[in-house]
């Protein structure tokens, strides 16, 4: 599904906070084929989620597919909660370098309050900052990283039928409780929860 | 650049939120000031706020904090916990500043664990203030009482305020003193005369009487914590206050005075007080956030989405030919910041808020033979048409970003539209923003025959923001991009 290519970007250290403009600091953007201005068209933030409806298992990889490609090699760890993907036992995952599903926690809990344990999305994947490589010239960057990526795979989930949202995240202390992680390494950034669509979507 | 200085422009008191459930202010001397809001219903989100932004800050600088709720135990959420949080990320906070004990005795919930109640004065002109912080007070462990005390708040009250409560105006205690402005209501303050006789009567240093010591006090824990007690336990009861009604520039604000105090009239520009008060001087710098009057827009008013006065010029959309530069790059850069012309209430990219905090900028030669180059603005709020100028001879490093590119992308993101809303959650939110606009871009640049290569995160050329025309503090360059025309990669949509 996806094109993208991703690579460790080389000039996102001295992209923060430069003021030259430095043809080393330019990374190209690789976009999913299937992206076109109708994909976009069809974007529409779904917060009434449910797990109601299975999403299949390449569904969800062509999503990690493709965020994993965009923040490969960068400080930025990609998790993700299952609550109803076909071949795959509920909980929280962990997206490891080669793309492979690393079981983290049984715990069917959502980062984002908003859904009640077990009664949410489909997939929850969460983008989180490893604060103990990182400082304050890439936080920006890397903030901005992670805002393309799941938009990307946003995008992504739409080609393949699914709806749902993007949301900031500040949740520390239940996100440390969910995976068992030292409260200071990593931090939860943003989310992107999806769903096949089961008849109760809303705005 | 860096996250220090992003950070520092929500230590300017307009742009900070009522609803912000906590907030550190990154100043620029180093130094950081804890500042939270205690609404039970945000609660847990200010302690989970509170937490990142400390763990971020520590992080910064260096440093190692450990979890607050583990240090505290918390498990609920209540007042103490959240008194408890803000003391205990101001004590981090002056440890990691080279505090003195005495200094963390007042930042630290009892960190010497004698066990002694700390003696407040309450310094207010209205009973119901008074009522409502000395209960708070002594709820969380002061006394409160004239003699001998060790630390004095002042506080005003704008009571029938939905977010109202008591307001800290200054604060003073053996070792530092501050005075207002704190928060979006700074000409509350008292003058400075009352508030250095406070000071000194305190028996803080003459050099922290003198002038605006920005440290962490227990005072701004106590303020926010005030409030919430006011919202539970006082209600809607209204107070009695002396209503100002005073323009300052193009703002209109409502102060709290006390009617008896000539400085204090002065001091809210009633009358002179003069340009040569150093403080004054200081304090309206602060406050009125430079040449920009960025105070005369209301939280809720549409914020200004181009420029005019810059020679920015309305065009509509399709007043380019079809498949020229110029074009195209008006479509990515609609498309980068969500205006969808076929719906335009549904945006192309999501929005905390619906704030829109991104602007995009194209720049691509302007086609004739003096060298100059075509600016575009792309507001997120209009679908049919852009803003553009040109300018003559850009700068060589203009030239170079343009160099062997068809057309540059600038993504731009205000942080004053989100702040005005999230506080310093706001920062997180633009630079998301930034991201999206930036997938969007490089989706509707490929169907256009296009590939984007883009440099992500704060840029601070000199060059550009005056090419662009961006003038205000809170407007970061978040991304430059390049859009260079991607031969064979798919049919050109137009």
């Amino acid at each position: 599904m996806s094109s993208a290519t991703g690579g460790k970007p080389s000039g996102m250290v001295r992209a923060m906070g430069g003021s030259d403009i430095d043809d080393r600091d330019f990374e190209r953007v690789e976009v999913a084929a299937a992206h076109t201005l109708d994909t976009m068209r069809r974007r529409r933030t779904v917060r009434s989620l449910t797990s109601d409806v299975a999403v299949p298992l390449r569904t969800l990889v062509a999503v990690t597919s493709d965020i994993s490609a965009q923040v490969a090699g960068l400080p930025l760890a990609v998790l993700f909660l299952a609550a109803n993907v076909e071949g795959l036992a509920p909980g929280w995952y962990r997206l490891d370098g080669d793309d492979s599903f690393v079981p983290v926690s049984a715990k069917l809990e959502y980062v984002t309050e908003s859904w009640p344990n077990a009664n949410g999305p489909a997939i929850q994947l969460v983008l989180a900052m490893d604060l103990r490589s990182i400082g304050a010239p890439e936080y920006g960057a890397l903030a901005i990283r992670a805002g393309r990526a799941v938009m990307g795979g946003w995008m992504t989930g739409l080609d393949a039928g699914l709806q749902g949202a993007i949301l900031a995240e500040n949740s520390i202390a239940r996100w440390t409780r969910l995976i068992g992680a030292k409260p200071f390494e990593l931090r939860p950034i943003v989310s992107l929860s999806m769903s096949l669509p089961s008849g109760r979507e809303g705005e | 650049m860096d996250l220090s200085d992003e950070l520092a422009f929500v230590s300017r008191p307009a742009e900070v939120h009522r609803n912000a459930a906590v907030d550190l202010r990154f100043l620029r001397d180093g130094s950081l000031v804890v500042v939270g809001s205690t609404s039970s219903a945000r609660l847990t989100g200010a302690r989970d706020e509170l937490e990142g932004l400390v763990e971020v800050w520590s992080t910064l600088h260096g440093g190692t904090s450990r979890s607050v709720s583990d240090r505290l135990g918390m498990s609920e959420p209540d007042a103490d916990h959240a008194l408890g949080i803000l003391w205990q990320a101001g004590a981090l906070a002056a440890t990691a500043q080279g505090a003195t004990p005495a200094e963390r005795f007042w930042l630290a919930r009892d960190p010497a664990g004698d066990g002694r109640r700390p003696v407040c004065r309450v310094v207010t002109n209205d009973a119901v203030v008074r009522d409502v912080a000395t209960d708070c007070l002594e709820r969380s462990g002061f006394t409160v009482g004239a003699d001998n005390a060790d630390v004095a708040l002042w506080l005003g009250g704008e009571l029938d305020e939905p977010d109202g409560g008591p307001v800290l105006l200054a604060s003073a205690h053996e070792s530092s003193a501050r005075i207002g402005p704190v928060f979006d209501d700074s000409p509350m303050s008292p003058c400075f005369r009352c508030f250095r006789a406070l000071a000194k009567d305190l028996g803080a240093s003459p050099r922290a009487a003198s002038r605006r010591s920005w440290q962490v006090t227990v005072a701004l824990a106590v303020q926010r914590l005030t409030s919430l007690v006011l919202h539970y336990q006082a209600g809607h009861v209204k107070n009695t206050v002396t209503e100002v009604s005073l323009a300052q520039g193009t703002r209109s604000v409502h102060a709290t005075v006390d009617p008896d105090c000539r400085q204090c009239l002065e001091r809210m520009g009633c009358a002179g007080t003069g340009a040569d008060d150093e403080v004054v001087r200081y304090e309206l710098g602060t406050y009125e956030l430079g040449t920009e009057a960025g105070d005369a827009m209301p939280v809720g008013e549409p914020m200004p989405r181009y420029r005019p006065a810059l020679g920015y010029r309305q065009e509509a959309l399709d007043s380019a030919p079809a498949g020229t530069p110029l074009h195209r790059a008006r479509l990515v850069g609609r498309a980068a910041t969500g205006a969808n012309p076929s719906e335009p209430h549904r945006r192309l990219t999501p929005s905390g808020g619906d704030l829109r905090s991104c602007d995009a900028f194209y720049i691509l030669p302007a086609g004739g033979t003096g060298g100059s180059v075509t600016v575009g603005l792309c507001p997120p709020d209009a679908a049919a048409e852009v803003h553009e100028r040109e300018v003559a001879c850009p700068e060589p490093s203009i030239k170079g970003l343009l160099d062997g590119a068809d057309a540059a992308l600038v993504l731009v993101a205000d942080l004053r539209r989100n702040a005005r809303k999230y506080g310093s959650f706001g920062i997180k939110l633009a630079l998301l923003e930034t991201g999206c606009a930036l997938a969007n871009a490089a989706a509707r640049a490929a169907a256009l025959g296009w590939h984007v290569e883009a440099r992500e995160g704060v840029h601070s050329s000199v060059e550009l923001r005056a090419l662009l025309g961006l003038t205000s503090p809170h407007e970061f360059i978040t991304c430059v991009a390049r859009m260079r025309t991607d031969r064979g990669r798919r049919e050109v949509e137009t």
